[in-house]
């Protein structure tokens, strides 16, 4: 599993959300416990579906769990500008 | 540890050893004390029970008592089809790898031995199984550094 240019709040949001545990996210949103702490650490980018229900655990924004960097100045001009 | 990584490191500390000596034995056998009804016999079951025992497996699975824990989720699916294929392409370059060794070492009158085909096989079984765990074990990675209890 490659580092992506994807970061992600799960960690903080975690500790704001009632200091959730790793396995108990887990079991919410139906994934190992391997696979939260992959992403957490940013070694594992998520699927579309999962990066969702993850949101919609803490009740927030997919945007406000997932950020992502883009490499690309043009691309990252252009989303801003859109 | 996961359900996955658990039959990872069974496969390339049990299941890839045990297939790799036993599936070869009884062809070791047949070549130096020429092919007898043992002989034969003792390498069908190895090959049976070494190729079929994915399926034992799997019945065991289904007896267990499922759990409400998820034991196997996308990011496994991932590392599994990513392993397959990694173990695919080892296996396809040992094949062409192996047929260029028997040309190489044929006999003068161009001859092979007939041991050569089951050795190839039951190795490439184990190179394919071998391969596959490793990789699968190489993408888990070490998940430790931010576990929490």
């Amino acid at each position: 599993m490659s580092k992506s240019n994807l970061t992600n709040n799960i960690r903080k949001l975690r500790f704001e959300n009632g200091q959730i545990t790793q396995q108990q996210l887990a079991d919410k949103v139906g994934v190992t416990r391997q696979t939260i702490i992959a992403t957490e650490a940013g070694k594992y980018a998520p699927s579309l579906p999962l990066a969702f229900k993850i949101a919609r655990t803490f009740a927030v924004p997919i945007e406000q769990v997932f950020q992502y960097q883009d490499d690309d100045p043009q691309v990252s001009a252009s989303d801003t500008n859109a | 540890m996961n359900k996955v990584q658990r039959e990872t490191w069974i496969a390339l500390l049990l299941v890839v050893p045990v297939w790799a000596i036993f599936g070869q034995l009884p062809v070791l056998l047949i070549y130096l004390e020429g092919p007898s009804f043992l002989h034969l016999f003792s390498f069908a079951c190895a090959t049976i029970i070494g190729g079929l025992s994915w399926l034992l497996l799997l019945f065991f699975n289904r007896k267990r008592k499922r759990k409400a824990k998820i034991e196997f989720d996308e990011r496994d699916k991932l590392i599994l089809n990513r392993s397959t294929l990694a173990g695919y392409v080892m296996l396809w370059i040992y094949f062409i790898a192996a047929c260029i060794y028997v040309w190489l070492t044929a006999s003068p009158d161009r001859s092979i031995s007939v041991n050569v085909m089951p050795i190839v096989i039951v190795e490439g079984i184990a190179v394919f199984i071998f391969v596959q765990s490793v990789s699968s074990l190489i993408q888990y990675g070490r998940v430790g550094k931010n576990v929490e209890k």
